[in-house]
């Protein structure tokens, strides 16, 4: 694996990776020639009284160092480290199939989060898995990592609706269009291609988009495709499919897709991720909760909430009282565990 | 600990008040004092140099990235960059 040299910065809402790049200066390089025109080789030139320039190599040339977007992709490339607040309890066995599920990517269908999955050959049927109101643990997304609420029951296409908030540009399109067997999905009709040529061209910014295909006629059909960027704009043409095999692997192989004419078919956009989906999640809400806490920490939270008390009652000598207890607990609780004298340690 | 003890502890009868107080004590301590601590991969793609934070995140506590400043694949913390690359990112993503 190749040595390599990152930084990172924040902006807004997300952080931007970096990578080191060296590079030239490359000084101006000159083609050899003769001060006489006329003579192309160094003898004949200074034998009629020329000076004969060389070529120059970029000799003065430098190598400097510039940050630019990552070179290449990496698997598992970025690791985060935050600290949470624990408002909820996994309580999953994380036994597959019965309280952990496997995803395959996420997107929208407008308004809210989806997450989409599919068998080895045939739709994933999760009516009977998610209900709605359930509370469910994503793992393994980056961005969606934590804690979610089930809008609506599993659906019988693969299809899992969240409450949480995404809007996707594309999200969803609903077409009437032809599978042939050279992996295209071609729209029937003018105004279907129009719908096509939207979607496609709102896919164009990805470097590798991926598609959901629900509701065609034939099950091998359906599922998560990627696409073959830049063929044409007016239909679909899908390269690999990517199925979760029988003993819960990721698989990618070459798409395969069975004729059909005329089958009205629902496309998502797609963000292909290996996601972990844990149910049995016990959160917040009512006064049952056990908090994940210690003695001392639980000490700390009676004290918060009796400063948000004198808040509320515009006592602020009592709120200042009880944020400072707050504080003093917390830092006496973590300095228990401590034990000995700081060593210095270089950074390498 | 129950929510039901803090509330007796702390003198509280709703059950609304003292969770929504509950759930910003705790959030207070995951910035404060980073009570509790969670790691999450995200795979670099080619070219994106964007990447959103765990939903649930409260505070970042160190990034990493594979193979940063040696070639055996570990995970080393890199750099925060005072100032944006001069370079802007071609696709904006």
């Amino acid at each position: 694996m190749a040595f390599k040299r990152y930084a990172y910065f924040n902006k807004g809402n997300k952080f931007a990776i970096v990578e080191s790049e060296m590079s030239s200066t490359g000084g101006n390089t000159a083609v050899a020639h003769c001060t006489l025109g006329g003579y192309s080789t160094k003898d004949t030139c200074e034998a009629a009284g020329g000076q004969w320039i060389p070529s120059s190599t970029g000799s003065n040339s430098g190598a400097i160092e510039k940050y630019v977007s990552p070179r290449e992709s990496v698997s598992d490339g970025i690791e985060i480290e935050y600290s949470y607040a624990p408002t909820f309890n996994l309580q999953s066995a994380g036994q597959n199939e019965t309280d952990l599920h496997l995803f395959i990517g996420w997107g929208s269908d407008g308004t809210n989060l989806l997450l989409f999955t599919y068998a080895t050959s045939d739709v994933k049927d999760l009516s009977s898995l998610f209900a709605a109101d359930d509370w469910i643990y994503i793992k393994g997304s980056g961005r969606w990592s934590g804690l979610h609420q089930v809008k609506s029951a599993g659906s019988a296409t693969g299809i899992l609706t969240l409450k949480t908030r995404c809007n996707l540009k594309p999200s969803k399109i609903t077409v009437t269009s032809n599978f042939t067997d050279t992996l295209h999905i071609t729209a029937i009709n003018t105004p279907n291609r129009t719908i096509i040529n939207g979607f496609t061209d709102a896919q164009e910014y990805l470097s590798q988009p991926y598609i959901f295909v629900e509701n065609a006629v034939d099950a091998s059909n359906n599922g998560v495709f990627s696409v073959n960027k830049g063929v044409s704009n007016t239909d679909i043409k899908l390269t690999d499919k990517i199925t979760i095999s029988l003993v819960g692997d990721y698989t990618s192989t070459a798409a395969s897709i069975s004729n059909e004419s005329s089958d009205e078919i629902n496309i998502y956009n797609v963000f292909y991720e290996q996601m972990n989906v844990y149910e049995g999640i016990e959160v917040l809400q009512d006064e049952s909760f056990e908090l994940d806490l210690t003695e001392y920490q639980a000490q700390a939270v009676v004290y918060y909430l009796k400063a948000k008390l004198a808040e509320d009652m515009r006592d602020m000598e009592a709120r200042e009282y009880f944020i400072k207890l707050f504080n003093k607990q917390m830092e006496k609780g973590s300095s228990s565990k401590k034990r000995g004298p700081y060593i210095a340690q270089g950074i390498f | 600990m129950t929510v039901e003890q803090i509330m007796e502890r702390a003198g509280i009868k709703q059950t609304g008040l003292a969770v929504s107080y509950i759930k910003e004590a705790l959030e207070e301590m995951a910035n404060q004092h980073e009570t509790h601590t969670q790691t999450e991969r995200i795979d670099i793609v080619s070219g994106k140099r964007f990447y959103h934070f765990p939903k649930h995140a409260s505070k970042i506590l160190d990034i990493r990235c594979k193979n940063h400043d040696n070639t055996d694949s570990e995970y080393r913390s890199i750099p925060r960059s005072v100032y944006e690359p001069v370079t802007e990112d071609s696709d904006g993503i």
